[in-house]
């Protein structure tokens, strides 16, 4: 049995189906192919039943016509010999099918008597032929007497036997009729046992095949709801869903382990971009500051040379226009020191430094306002504008004698909102843009121009604020002349 | 559980099958009156003996499901070529025609003349009793009886028509062995053996007759049963002392109530397997022998009692 056991184990899934199948079939086959040599076995004996009554019954017709044959031969006619002799060939022919043996039983005992009675009948009756054609008449005659007599007892003998044999027949056929019922019974008995057996086979074997797929499936949905910390599942066989289960088990294991290994990779990962968050900001709060604090003096200075030249000329309504304007400058420069703005913030603070430029500059400086309100709302670092457009009056107007014109453009595309200032003076030279856009701000530095580190700084500040380099483009006017310097804004999502 | 169930069946099949072992000789018992008790235990006692040498012993008259004259039944077991019959011959003329008749045939079947005999080329061989004997046993009948009262006459049964060397012999023998103890005539009365009833009829005109014997020899089983039955129905018993041949328990019975004086009998079983011994001798080609002269046995009311319980052991009852 534990051979047996182990055998099973380690067959394949498939032979097991197989097999299982198989064994189902082979039981009902070979149940019906018995059931049905059974059937024809009684049916046959039932059938055949009477054969001996009959075949008894053809005896006596024989013997009469061997005995009449013989008659009308002895009695003259000779053509009743042929005949004679044919009925005698039939006769001996169906007496050879008797028994000719000793048995106890009266039946066949009787038969053998039938057999060897007719034997010498027929031992007479050629004798008595014989006789007749010696003309040997006495003997023809004893011999016919003793044939007639014999052939009484043969009547008699087959009569009985015949009434016998039917009698044994009869209770034959009863018994078979009742043979043939306990057989039916049998049969039925046989088809539900047959039945219940195949049913269960089918239903261990299933059991055995699909437990462990059960546990299987079951065990799957567990550790895909998460829990992995669960004995390994027990292998019943070394089929396919052995091998499986067993290599799930391991499975589940490396899952485990990789799962450990990821959160800890992810951990330290947050770990270094929080870390790397802090760095940035804290170097973009550092550059920022570092720049702020390169234009705070500078401004400041000029300033205070414009609050000069306005003191000597006298002009009290326009000084307080002035003044307030530079009043806004300042306080616009101490709220909004490294922040962010809006866009109109950053216009309004260009525009007050235009005019505070231009109240310096006698009006000589034509300022030309390209947009409309509402504006686009983005918003961008601080005093970014405001460097440009002290650029632009400082190194491309003022060198100019007359018709110094400045120009701020507020345009957009689908992605970007275009801020440009423009302006007619001495122009920018390509290479030195060239230098500023592509530069990390050395060069700048090296050079020593305020004009260069200003506009590098607002390039660079832009730079991380937008986290693109191509925030900036330096040309020149529609046509051809002065410098225009274009902002590249992305729009807000 | 499927062969459990097929054995089961075929189990059936064969307790409704007669028996059919093979055997090798195929015997025959030819007697007229296989009926009474006393042939009935010969053939018992035949087919015992049968058993043992792988033979079958055929009672012919059974075999043919109605009554036939005892030469017929004698030329159906010549005609079926059986291996051996022993016959009980009835005296008649044609049987012993028919026993000549097969002596003379090219295809002879051994034949044995039990009890009666008759010319011995008609047969291969005689089992039975010596008639001298026979009538010794009656004449010490006699004797015991004549102790008891006086006897007048005696008369000897036979069957009318009978032609028998043994009945002579019996009657010689008898009258040898009683003559001086009876004064008057032993005397032969002839009645017709063929049925009971032509027995009993023609005893009983015998024994209400003027001249009725005071004892009557009944020298076979029909004999002693119908003048048994006859001294009870005529209440005669006690008048008339039967003596009779043969043992069965009726017989013992009427020994037990004194209708009968007594019996002298063989032991038929003896008889019937010395028949099969001798049969299967001469079927595998041996010597006839001397004849069989089987031990007589004198049963009266003082053994009767011993044999009333052999007889019931034979039969194989309690």
């Amino acid at each position: 049995m534990k051979r047996v056991k182990h055998w099973w184990r380690q067959l394949s899934l498939r032979a097991k189906l197989v097999g299982t199948f198989l064994m189902t079939i082979l039981l009902a086959f070979s149940v019906n192919l018995h059931m049905y040599q059974k059937t024809s076995q009684l049916t046959s004996s039932i059938s055949s039943v009477y054969d001996s009554s009959i075949s008894i019954s053809a005896l006596r017709e024989q013997l009469d016509a061997v005995q009449d044959s013989l008659y009308h031969y002895l009695d003259g006619d000779y053509d009743a010999l042929n005949r004679f002799y044919q009925e005698e060939s039939t006769l001996s022919r169906q007496a050879f099918d008797l028994n000719g043996s000793v048995y106890d039983n009266q039946l066949l005992l009787q038969e053998k008597n039938i057999k060897n009675m007719i034997a010498s009948y027929l031992a007479l009756a050629e004798h008595a032929v014989g006789a007749y054609r010696g003309n040997d008449v006495r003997q023809y005659s004893r011999d016919y007497d003793a044939a007639s007599r014999l052939l009484g007892y043969l009547d008699h003998h087959i009569q009985v036997l015949s009434e016998r044999l039917f009698d044994q027949n009869t209770r034959s056929s009863q018994n078979l009729t009742r043979i043939h019922q306990y057989a039916q019974v049998v049969n039925l008995a046989l088809m539900v046992l047959m039945t219940l057996t195949e049913l269960w086979v089918i239903v261990v074997a299933t059991e055995q095949l699909t437990y462990p797929l059960k546990l299987l499936s079951e065990r799957t949905n567990l550790v895909g709801q998460g829990q992995l910390e669960l004995p390994p599942l027990k292998v019943y066989s070394d089929d396919e869903v052995g091998r499986v289960t067993d290599e799930f088990n391991r499975m589940t294991v490396r899952l485990k382990e990789h799962i450990l290994r990821q959160q800890e990779q992810l951990k330290e990962e947050n770990r270094l971009k929080e870390e790397q968050l802090r760095l940035e900001s804290a170097l973009k709060e550092a550059q920022l500051n570092a720049l702020q604090s390169q234009i705070n003096p500078h401004f400041l200075y000029n300033t205070l040379n414009a609050g000069e030249q306005l003191a000597l000329m006298e002009d009290a309504e326009r000084t307080c226009l002035f003044l307030e304007k530079t009043s806004n400058y300042f306080r616009y420069n101490l709220r909004r020191s490294g922040g962010v703005v809006t866009l109109e913030e950053e216009l309004t603070q260009a525009e007050n430094y235009i005019y505070i430029m231009n109240t310096r500059f006698d009006g000589e400086i034509l300022y030309l306002r390209r947009y409309d309100r509402p504006l686009p709302s983005i918003r961008l670092p601080g005093m970014i504008l405001q460097p440009l457009v002290e650029n632009a009056i400082e190194h491309g107007l003022r060198p100019m004698e007359e018709d110094k014109c400045l120009r701020l453009t507020v345009t957009e595309d689908e992605e970007r909102v275009i801020v440009a200032v423009s302006d007619n003076g001495a122009g920018f030279d390509p290479q030195k843009a060239h230098i500023l856009l592509s530069s990390d701000g050395e060069d700048i530095r090296e050079e020593g121009s305020t004009h260069g580190i200003g506009m590098f700084n607002v390039l660079r500040r832009l730079r991380l604020y937008c986290g693109r380099r191509d925030v900036m483009e330096i040309g020149t006017m529609e046509n051809g002349t002065g410098t225009e310097i274009r902002l590249l804004l992305p729009k807000e999502k | 559980m499927i062969f459990w169930l097929d054995s089961m069946i075929a189990h059936l099949a064969d307790s409704e099958a007669a028996p059919q072992l093979p055997r090798r000789y195929h015997l025959d018992m030819v007697v007229d009156s296989s009926d009474s008790p006393f042939w009935d235990m010969v053939y018992q006692g035949a087919q015992r003996r049968a058993e043992e040498k792988d033979a079958y012993v055929e009672l012919m008259e059974t075999q043919m499901g109605a009554p036939y004259r005892l030469n017929d039944q004698l030329n159906m077991a010549v005609a079926a070529r059986v291996d051996g019959a022993f016959i009980v011959p009835d005296g008649t003329q044609a049987v012993a025609q028919a026993m000549a008749d097969n002596a003379q045939s090219d295809q002879r079947v051994p034949l044995l003349a039990v009890m009666e005999d008759v010319e011995a080329q008609s047969r291969s061989g005689f089992v039975g009793v010596d008639p001298e004997e026979q009538g010794s046993r009656y004449g010490e009948l006699i004797a015991q009886l004549a102790q008891e009262r006086d006897i007048t006459s005696a008369a000897l049964l036979g069957a009318s028509g009978e032609d028998s060397f043994s009945r002579d012999s019996l009657y010689e023998s008898v009258k040898r062995a009683a003559g001086d103890l009876v004064p008057g005539q032993i005397m032969v009365s002839r009645v017709n053996h063929a049925s009971i009833f032509n027995c009993k009829r023609d005893i009983r005109s015998q024994l209400l007759s003027e001249d009725a014997p005071d004892v009557l020899i009944c020298p076979d089983y029909l004999l002693t049963l119908s003048a048994c039955q006859v001294a009870v129905e005529q209440n005669l018993v006690g008048k008339i002392t039967i003596m009779g041949s043969y043992a069965s328990e009726s017989i013992l019975d009427y020994i037990q109530k004194g209708t009968l004086y007594g019996t002298v009998t063989v032991d038929p079983m003896e008889l019937g397997g010395i028949c099969v011994d001798k049969l299967i001798a001469l079927s595998n080609g041996g010597e006839a022998g001397e004849d069989v002269l089987l031990e007589l046995e004198k049963i009266d009311s003082t053994n009767v009692r011993r044999y009333k319980t052999l007889y019931a052991q034979m039969e194989g009852r309690p």
